[in-house]
């Protein structure tokens, strides 16, 4: 098997690392996403504390809500000074707090689903005291439609550098076999078995399927790398997802010999 | 009876027939000689005997195989009863004559002390023991030749077949080489020779089958006969 062939599977391989990389970090990304999933309730002005109570109990009596959490008017003006950062002087010009008291809710972790979020909400904004509702299920939900895409194009993606690379090892076994038909020719008339003849390809063959893994791994790490300087979150493919990885690259190695092998070998056996 | 021709036609597609209803028999521990003119199908009859080439109609019967019958993993286990011997040697270039030899033990999964002692023995018994450790490319016609017998004969076959062997030696190597083939078969290996020598092929005085496109138009003399 020749260079050009191990820099066509790196190639290929490397196309289904990008993918199987992407996908990992956003499949990490909702995962994130789904614990921050809470619905935020806001109080009406001048609410009563008494009534603020028993709202929080209502609340908290939801079989779905793990946690309610009080944030004051002024935890708030807090809050929003810290995201303001620099330009918190800004906030200075307003005279008074404009922002209302409100419960942060969060789910029990089994429950942070959109549609389930939606419910809970719409329960929330009924209750006395309530002014208005938020929650962040909707981008929630775009996420998981796009990591279910994702998903179905690793397979796409998957299914072609298959193809490919079964073709592209098997067309290049195929000249190395015919530049030692000789050898082979004597082999089998010295009366070695298929396999015999087979083994020392099908070792070239995933030989050349563990460089191909290794050199694709190894340029998606230097891209990750290169990401993670800017994006400090951002995490490498998992050790389960690289050892389906390398298993994937070095099976269809083998394979577009074997393919080779078995229409070379058993060719012209009965004519 | 070892090989067993009947009625044998081979028809290549778009050519005349290379067999035409060919019938022979080879008993265990005979020295036969094939005797023809080139095209005559001499080299056709042997690929039949170890199963590169199956008979358009008819059988070949070798040993307990039978071209009819037999399955593509029981061809390996075929041609280890048979030791094939060209004109052109068919070593490997890149292989010593040791390794050469060795070769056909270890595809039949042989290995460690015995095999090399078998190579090493062998080797010796063609005169070739000083030489074991050269190139093919580095010995002459005449040793590279012993190299292919000796490699033919390692796994003790029960049958030794030689197409055209001394095709490209001098006389007096030919000579060597047809009586190293009958010390072989003086040791008990049925042998089958292809040859356009008939000169040794009377010296040595053994059966003649003879061909002529395709056909055997005589069996059993010690003469060549002439139509």
């Amino acid at each position: 098997m020749s260079v050009a062939c191990v820099i066509i599977m790196t190639f290929s391989l490397l196309i289904l690392g990008i993918f199987l990389f992407a996908t990992a970090n956003l499949r990490e990304l909702l995962r994130y996403a789904h614990e921050k999933v809470e619905v935020v309730a806001f109080l009406k002005d001048g609410i009563e504390q008494a009534a603020s109570d028993s709202l929080e109990s209502a609340i908290q009596s939801v079989p779905v809500v793990e946690t309610v959490r009080y944030v004051s008017p002024d935890e708030a003006l807090r809050r929003l000074k810290t995201e303001f950062g620099s330009k918190g002087y800004l906030l200075d010009a307003i005279e008074g707090n404009p922002l209302p008291a409100s419960f942060e809710v969060t789910l029990k972790s089994r429950f942070r689903f959109k549609d389930v979020v939606e419910n809970l909400s719409a329960q929330i904004s009924q209750m006395p005291g309530v002014e208005d509702v938020s929650y962040g299920a909707g981008w929630i939900a775009r996420l998981e439609r796009l990591v279910r895409a994702l998903a179905f194009a690793d397979f796409g993606v998957g299914l072609v550098v298959a193809i490919a690379a079964v073709v592209t090892v098997s067309y290049t076994v195929r000249l190395t076999l015919f530049a030692r038909r000789e050898v082979i020719k004597v082999l089998k008339l010295v009366g070695a078995t298929d396999f015999f003849i087979m083994a020392p390809f099908l070792l070239e063959g995933a030989i050349h399927g563990v460089v191909a893994v290794v050199l694709a791994l190894g340029v998606i790490f230097i891209g990750y790398k290169v990401v993670a300087l800017r994006v400090p979150q951002v995490a490498f493919m998992s050790p389960g997802m690289i050892a389906v990885f390398a298993v994937f690259g070095i099976a269809v190695a083998v394979l577009g010999s074997a393919v080779s092998l078995r229409a070379f070998i058993t060719e012209k056996e009965r004519s | 009876m070892v090989v067993t021709f009947r009625e044998v036609d081979k028809i290549y597609e778009g050519r005349k027939a290379a067999l035409r209803d060919v019938s022979f028999s080879i008993d265990k521990g005979e020295f036969v000689f094939l005797v023809g003119p080139s095209g005559a199908g001499k080299t056709t009859i042997l690929r039949h005997i170890y199963m590169e080439e199956f008979p358009t109609a008819g059988e070949v019967e070798v040993g307990r195989y039978r071209s009819v019958s037999i399955k593509g993993n029981e061809l390996p286990y075929l041609r280890r009863s048979i030791g094939v011997v060209f004109q052109d040697f068919r070593l490997l270039k890149d292989l010593s004559a040791f390794d050469n030899v060795a070769l056909a033990l270890r595809a039949a999964g042989k290995g460690g002390y015995e095999m090399r002692k078998r190579v090493n023995n062998v080797l010796y018994s063609v005169g070739l023991s000083s030489r074991r450790h050269v190139r093919p490319d580095r010995l002459s016609g005449g040793e590279q030749q012993r190299v292919a017998i000796a490699r033919a004969v390692a796994l003790r076959p029960a049958i030794l077949l030689a197409d055209e062997p001394t095709g490209n030696l001098d006389p007096d190597t030919a000579g060597q080489i047809f009586d190293l083939l009958a010390d072989i078969n003086r040791a008990g290996t049925t042998t089958l020779v292809a040859t356009h020598d008939y000169r040794h092929a009377e010296r040595l005085g053994k059966r003649m089958i003879r061909l002529e496109e395709g056909k055997i138009v005589a069996d059993g003399g010690t003469q060549p006969c002439t139509t």
